[in-house]
């Protein structure tokens, strides 16, 4: 690996020149036109598109193999989304409501779809977080796949087509476009975590993951099917414009968006469909953290958050969505405790975080309805806007997570944690960046986690009172802030604590295991060979700490997250720092207590898996083993609950055994009953030609004898049946 | 005038018989015998029907059919002569390859 | 011997010249002056089709003339200026004169006087309208003559040829290029306005009412592009045919034209012509040129395609006689068409239905289909999956459902029925199946089930989805046989469990494989999603929630799709795989996936320059019904 330590001087170069080109347009279209950028959201996709198609022709005549183009093309689209978010955010546009641009895809005379951006607080939400991600990820992937080769062309290729598409979901102006980008960001996915196509674990974690996003994909289109056959339109503008509307048709908006959100279940890999996310990490370590962490899976999120005026309506869609949250957010964080693979920790931890966004949104959703139903003024849906937090605070430090995972594997070339250790020695800068994101998801006070997880639980426990379900909910999502801080520290302890050098011992195959079957004790030195990751890969890393500490306090300082983005009412801003929100918190013993339970996991996780001087921690876990209902658990867990084994054999099983059935039945019985038919009339004419016996006398009786029966039918048989000619 | 009826069976029974002799004789010969007979039968008739209609159309188709009937027979045996140089025979019962 | 080289060029041209100019538009006689009243034009009021002729017939007597005056009442001819207004000249007796048929392109409405007489009132005038119901657009160059003739000559050049090595592929490809060039006009000619377009007639049987009747509306002008489009890649993927080269590409042509006959004529008699003169090229071409068992294969498409049109032409029979118009046009015989007894609908739609159903194909007839894929050559699996399919959905909405509408109604059900277990049962075989042209055959039929779905939901947008899907279809579908046959070619067997990992040798032509299968399954960006979206929405309006089992075809689809693709194509190396022979595919297997990946695209991300036309001849055609 004997790369500089230091960024080529060309490629920052190159770094400043794009950005300077991008922020130079960008000047020159508001300059001469004096309008908000917002107008020009429609170049944001265009933007990767464009070098999605230049990579493809372009790509091998780059140095870095298409991974200049596809900054280039990023680089533009960053600076772009940005602006457009300072805009909403800072001058204001938009406020309260939305600028849309359309215009007609096709169109006949009893139906129209449109195609065209709407941008408001949401979209200007997503596009920070994607133009701040997306950057840094590409940023990242220029060194960190620098050993691909050309294969890089279309890595890079297809990293920037699925830009292009998440940026095209959060701008499109109806769900139809939505869908339509929804799909082909399954597409890039599926592409990408199949980038090692000659792996077949690779190949075939790619086919699961878009069989079972497309389970979901199905039911959004069914909800999509819905919507518009009882409204018209799938446009956002049209559909959210009267709430009467919407009350005269209660029963078809609830089927309609729970369809909607079966989509989010596959797409945000909730339970059930939790399963491809997991495996989805086949894919370079780069692509999990822009699509598997911080932007696609964020897809489902959004989805939700932009059906809110749909599912305000609809109490039994808000609790559905509550309990899958909930419950997956426990699910996926006893799996993640478990887990031995640094990105499987990662992967479930992800999906136990997007649980606790959709528990947030389900229970705003749900207070939302309760209040206009009992009459009093809902006010801000407390859960929106906790759900949405957390999912900008999530996507920075889950992205630092994966990254810098991304730089550890690349350093010590492995991806078990076991065989990790004392990294924080050689790889200062990503052990300090790490333990950040570690802190925020932990949700220790004061960082990005720990206010976004605070609104969370204070959302759902508000609803407790109302509805006991609620209750239970809240207590889950306890528990699981625990494990969260558990299984974190226990990854960061693994990896990075310790000597760096020490004994692993393994119980192996003996050499002579086929004649003796034995197993012998294996001890072997493991030494990580690492140092730190180049700057090109560093920056990010920093950037993101920067960003998953301080994103937090976004809710209380400045006008306050809550002012920007909202449903119902916006939260009165007072000011520079929102002190009254800072009282709320540490005023409230729910957040003492979630901040106990934090701090409880942490300290079970240090006291697990620190290593100590001779590589192994303080305290071992052997107990598990020990116990058996532990075992069990633990058992359970590591194999997924079995899961996957249940999808594979109904999944495949059932479904082979069916396809040779039916493909039996086909050939056999309707094709048979065709072969039939053809061999009945070859049996009737092999018999029926021995009339023509060639003796003339035969044909001669025939004829005379014909003509008798024609006589015999026309002058005795047809007037007495009294039939005529 | 003789009743009509007469000539009627009469030309029948010889149809019949022409027929019959078609249908069972093994020699071609006699088989082209029968079918002048049955050529006859029908010459009967139109010559009766004329007579009893007391129009001559009648009259004249049986004289075509007579002389079609020559040509007929002449056209007929040149067939047999033919198969009877190919075959040796010209039994009826051993000429069947025009079969399946 | 005749040397007939000498003679082809000289052939052609006289073809040519007999088509030029034929198009026929209608006379009109105009007298001036009648016997009882010398100074009255009659008819007076005349009303005419755009492009008709007008004859201005003397009576001996007075001199008259004929000059064209702005309105109704002015007595003036004004000679020059922007526009000339016709004139007849001098006022004279006793002649003839044509009105230039220049004047009567255009609707409207031609004042006329005679100068001298102008006084008297002899004045007429001429009103060119459209005619209100199934308008027609008289051209004055038979554009669809062309589209038929043109890949005739070139068989017959191409069979010519045959001792040479090279110069039968040529005239192919300059064929059907050529035929591209005008399918490309006519579609555009055709454009999206109501009512059939580009029309021509030659009568064949005046006492049968059998006429070579051509029009295309927007139902047709797709499927005719598609053919254009199709057949030259479809000569191009051919390019290196070793036997019998000339009597394929003449067999490929005279296809071409038959096809295009069944698009494209408005008459049912010509139509079953043309319907069962597709079926010969394609029998040969199995026969010929196809697999192991193609003997088999393809004796049962023939027969078994054949028995169905056969009680299809009874249904045809049937609609003439009932309509009793002594007319073969279905014009006619949808405008004489409500009088038809509902028990009369019923039993002729079923009888045209099962012609139909065959041919599209419809599960439970559908088996004649993976048979004859399978033993085709690729070239034949191209035509036969890309175009000839599609003839059995087009013979639907075009000669069954507007006559018939209270049988469409009736059989509203069945035909639900039978496109919903098309598009799963066909799934699930595609699933079962190890041959990847099998997988594909079973594909198609699970595609045009949703094509069929389309259809029976009786709305506009179902109609232009299933019209979509077509189109669709015919592009997605012969890419995957390409597919298959480029694996063929390179690797010698189709089976799936045999191929594996030969994406790392052929990354282009593996990226192709990708972006085609992809396509292929619906995904957003194609042309297929887009039918698919419309069938599904229509389908709701129509049927509510059971749309909860078509869609959730896509799924399998999804599936079967992927197995293959990563079975196929990713993965490791498979031992039976000879990976010395896994190269890029040659430019003539290349370009053409390439071309139609880019038409899919274009279509998908722009489908309203289809579904302009095509939605209106939907509603036209629904509303002619009386469903609408």
């Amino acid at each position: 690996m004997g790369e500089t330590k230091g960024v080529p001087k060309i490629l920052l170069n190159k770094i400043g020149l794009f950005l300077t080109f991008a922020i130079f347009l960008l000047a020159y279209l508001l300059f001469t036109s004096s309008e908000s950028p917002v107008n020009y959201s429609w170049m944001i996709p265009v933007f990767p598109l464009i070098s999605f198609a230049l990579i493809l022709l372009f790509g091998l005549q780059d140095s870095e193999k298409g991974g200049t183009i596809a900054l280039f093309g990023v680089s533009f689209s960053s600076v772009f989304s940005l602006a457009i978010a300072y805009d909403l955010f800072v001058n204001g546009t938009a406020s309260g409501s939305y600028v849309e641009s359309t215009r007609v895809w096709f169109s006949g005379s009893t139906y129209s779809f449109e195609f065209g951006t709407y941008i408001d607080a949401l979209a200007g939400l997503l596009l920070l977080v994607v133009g701040v991600v997306s950057y840094l990820v590409v940023l990242f992937s220029i060194s960190y796949m620098d050993d691909q080769g050309d294969r890089r062309v279309r890595y890079f290729a297809e990293i920037s087509l699925f830009i292009a598409a998440m940026y095209g979901l959060v701008v499109a102006n109806s769900f139809l476009l939505m869908f339509i980008f929804w799909e082909l960001m399954g597409v890039c996915s599926y592409l990408l975590i199949g980038f090692w196509y000659e792996k077949p674990s690779a190949a075939s974690a790619a086919k699961k993951a878009f069989l079972v996003t497309r389970v979901g994909d199905v039911f959004l289109l069914l909800g999509l099917v819905i919507l518009y056959n009882t409204f018209g339109t799938l446009r956002y503008s049209e559909l959210f414009a009267d709430p009467q509307i919407l009350m005269a048709n209660l029963e078809e908006v609830k089927w309609a968006t729970l369809c909607l959100f079966g989509g989010s279940v596959g797409k945000s890999a909730q339970f059930p469909l939790h399963v491809w996310l997991p495996d989805a990490m086949e894919g370079p370590t780069t692509v999990s953290a822009l699509i598997h962490a911080a932007t696609m899976v964020k897809a489902g999120v959004f989805l939700v958050a932009r059906a809110f005026p749909l599912i305000v309506h609809s109490p039994d869609t808000a609790l559905y969505i509550a309990v899958t949250g909930g419950l997956t957010a426990l699910i996926a964080a006893s799996m993640a405790m478990v887990m031995n693979d640094i990105k499987r920790v990662l992967a479930y931890s992800t999906i136990s975080q997007l649980g606790y966004m959709f528990l947030g949104l389900g229970a705003g959703a749900w207070a939302f309805w309760h209040s206009t139903d009992s009459g009093t003024d809902p006010g801000s849906s407390l859960g929106y806007m906790a759900g949405l937090f957390h999912l900008m605070n999530h996507a920075f430090f889950k992205a630092l997570l994966f990254l810098g995972s991304g730089a550890v594997i690349h350093a010590v070339h492995t991806q078990d944690m076991r065989e990790m250790g004392g990294l924080r020695k050689e790889m200062p800068i990503t052990s300090l960046t790490m333990g950040l994101g570690v802190l925020s998801i932990a949700g220790v006070p004061f960082f990005s986690g720990f206010w976004s997880k605070d609104e969370l639980l204070v959302a759902v426990y508000y609803n407790a009172e109302y509805e006991g379900i609620f209750g239970g909910l809240w207590f889950m999502a306890l528990i699981t802030a625990g494990m969260t801080a558990f299984y974190m520290t226990r990854m960061w302890m693994m990896t990075f604590s310790g000597p760096s050098s020490r004994m692993v011992s393994s119980i192996v195959s003996s050499e002579d295991h086929s004649v003796t079957g034995n197993w012998v004790l294996e001890e072997k030195k493991v030494h990580s060979h690492a140092h730190e990751a180049p700057l090109v890969m560093t920056l990010p890393l920093m950037i993101l700490s920067l960003l998953a500490v301080t994103s937090g306090l976004t809710l209380v300082f400045g006008g306050g997250f809550s002012s920007h983005v909202y449903y119902g009412e916006p939260h009165e801003s007072h000011g520079m720092i929102q002190w009254e929100i800072i009282d709320h918190i540490l005023s409230s013993s729910l957040t003492y207590l979630s901040v106990a339970v934090g701090l409880t996991g942490i300290f079970f996780g240090v006291i697990f898996y620190k290593r100590g001087p001779d590589g192994n921690a303080a305290f071992s876990t052997d107990f598990v083993k020990d116990t058996w209902i532990l075992n069990v658990s633990h058992t359970f867990l590591s194999n997924r609950l079995y899961m996957s084994d249940l999808f594979n054999w109904f999944g495949m099983r059932t479904w082979d055994t069916f396809a040779q059935m039916s493909d039996w039945f086909d050939r056999n019985i309707i094709d048979g009953i065709v072969n039939k038919i053809a061999s009945l009339s070859m049996h009737f004419s092999n018999n029926a030609r021995n009339i023509t016996t060639g003796f003339t006398g035969h044909y001669a009786s025939l004829t005379i004898g014909g003509l008798g029966a024609l006589v015999l039918l026309t002058r005795v048989v047809m007037p007495f049946m009294g039939w005529s000619i | 005038m003789i009743d009509p009826i007469h000539f009627i069976l009469f030309s029948s029974i010889l149809l019949l018989i022409g027929a019959y002799g078609v249908i069972r004789n093994k020699n071609s010969i006699v088989v082209l015998m029968s079918v002048e007979i049955m050529l006859t039968a029908a010459n009967i008739n139109f010559v009766a029907f004329s007579t009893y209609y007391h129009d001559l159309t009648g009259q004249i188709v049986a004289l075509f059919i007579t002389t079609i009937a020559a040509a007929e027979v002449a056209i007929g045996l040149a067939i047999l002569l033919s198969l009877f140089k190919q075959r040796d025979t010209i039994e009826l019962d051993l000429l069947n390859r025009l079969r399946w | 011997m005749v040397d007939l080289k000498n003679l082809r060029l000289p052939l052609a041209f006289v073809f040519l010249l007999l088509l030029s100019g034929v198009s026929s538009a209608e006379d009109h006689t105009v007298l001036v002056g009648t016997e009882d009243n010398p100074y009255i034009f009659s008819e007076a009021n005349l009303v005419i089709a755009p492009g008709d002729n007008v004859t201005f017939v003397w009576t001996p007597g007075q001199p008259h003339n004929v000059a064209q005056v702005e309105s109704s009442s002015s007595n003036v001819y004004v000679s020059g200026g922007d526009i000339i207004f016709f004139y007849s000249g001098e006022p004279v007796d006793g002649v003839e004169w044509v009105l230039n048929s220049t004047y009567t392109q255009e609707e409207g409405i031609l004042y006329y006087i005679c100068e001298p007489h102008a006084g008297l009132q002899m004045r007429g005038q001429i009103v060119i309208e459209s005619r209100p119901d199934m308008t027609m657009e008289l051209g004055d160059f038979p554009w669809l003559s062309y589209l038929l003739v043109f890949p005739l000559i070139g068989a017959l050049w191409c069979f010519a040829f045959r001792n040479s090595p090279e110069a039968h592929k040529y005239i192919a490809l300059s064929t059907t290029l050529f035929t591209l060039a005008i399918s490309v006009i006519v579609f555009i000619k055709a454009g999206s306005g109501n009512g059939f377009r580009l029309m021509e007639e030659y009568e064949w049987a005046p006492n049968l009412g059998v006429s070579l009747l051509l029009g295309v509306d927007g139902l047709s002008s797709p499927l005719v592009l598609l053919t254009g489009i199709i057949c030259p890649l479809t000569v191009v993927f051919s390019w290196h045919e070793k036997e019998k080269p000339a009597l394929f590409f003449a067999l490929l042509l005279v296809m071409q034209t038959a096809l295009y006959g069944v698009f494209i004529t408005l008459d049912y008699f010509v139509f079953y012509i043309f319907w069962e003169v597709v079926l010969i090229p394609m029998f040969f071409l199995i026969a010929i040129w196809g697999g192991d068992n193609r003997r088999y294969a393809s004796i049962k498409f023939f027969i078994y395609t054949f028995t169905a049109s056969v009680i299809m032409l009874v249904g045809f029979m049937a609609l003439y006689f009932e309509a009793g118009v002594n007319s073969f046009s279905m014009i006619d015989i949808a405008n004489n068409s409500s009088g038809f007894s509902r028990e009369f609908q019923i039993w002729v739609f079923a009888a045209l239905f099962i012609g139909f159903a065959v041919k599209i194909p419809s599960v439970p007839w559908h088996t004649w289909l993976p048979d004859a894929h399978v033993q085709a050559p690729t070239a034949g699996s191209i035509l036969l999956a890309g175009v000839m399919l599609k003839m059995g959905l087009y013979g639907l909405m075009r000669a069954a459902l507007p006559p018939l509408p209270i049988g469409a109604e009736f059989f509203i059900p069945l035909m639900v029925a039978l496109a919903i277990i098309s598009i799963l049962y066909g799934a699930v075989l595609s699933l079962g199946q190890t041959d990847l042209k099998k997988l594909v055959a079973y594909s198609s039929v699970s595609h045009m089930g949703v094509a069929l779905l389309g259809v029976a939901t009786m709305t506009e947008l179902g109609f232009a989805g299933a019209v979509f899907m077509m189109f669709a279809h015919g592009i997605l579908s012969p890419a995957m046989f390409m597919v298959a046959g480029v694996l063929l070619h390179q690797l010698g067997t189709r089976e799936i469990p045999k191929l594996g990992g030969i994406a790392q040798s052929q990354p282009t032509t593996t990226g192709l494989f990708v972006v085609i299968f992809m396509g292929s399954l619906g995904v957003p960006g194609m042309a297929v999603f887009v039918s698919e979206l419309a069938v599904f929405i229509a389908f709701f309006q129509s049927h509510g929630y059971l749309l909860l089992l078509p869609i959730f075809g896509m799924v399998i689809t999804a599936g079967y799709h992927l197995w293959a693709l990563q079975r196929a194509i990713f993965g490791a190396e498979n031992e039976s795989v000879d990976i010395k022979k896994v190269h890029e595919a040659p430019w003539y297997e290349m370009y053409p996936m390439f071309i139609l990946i880019v038409i899919a695209a274009f279509f998908g991300i722009f489908p309203h320059y289809l579904m302009d036309p095509i939605s209106v001849a939907s509603y036209d055609i629904l509303d002619f019904m009386g469903v609408l």
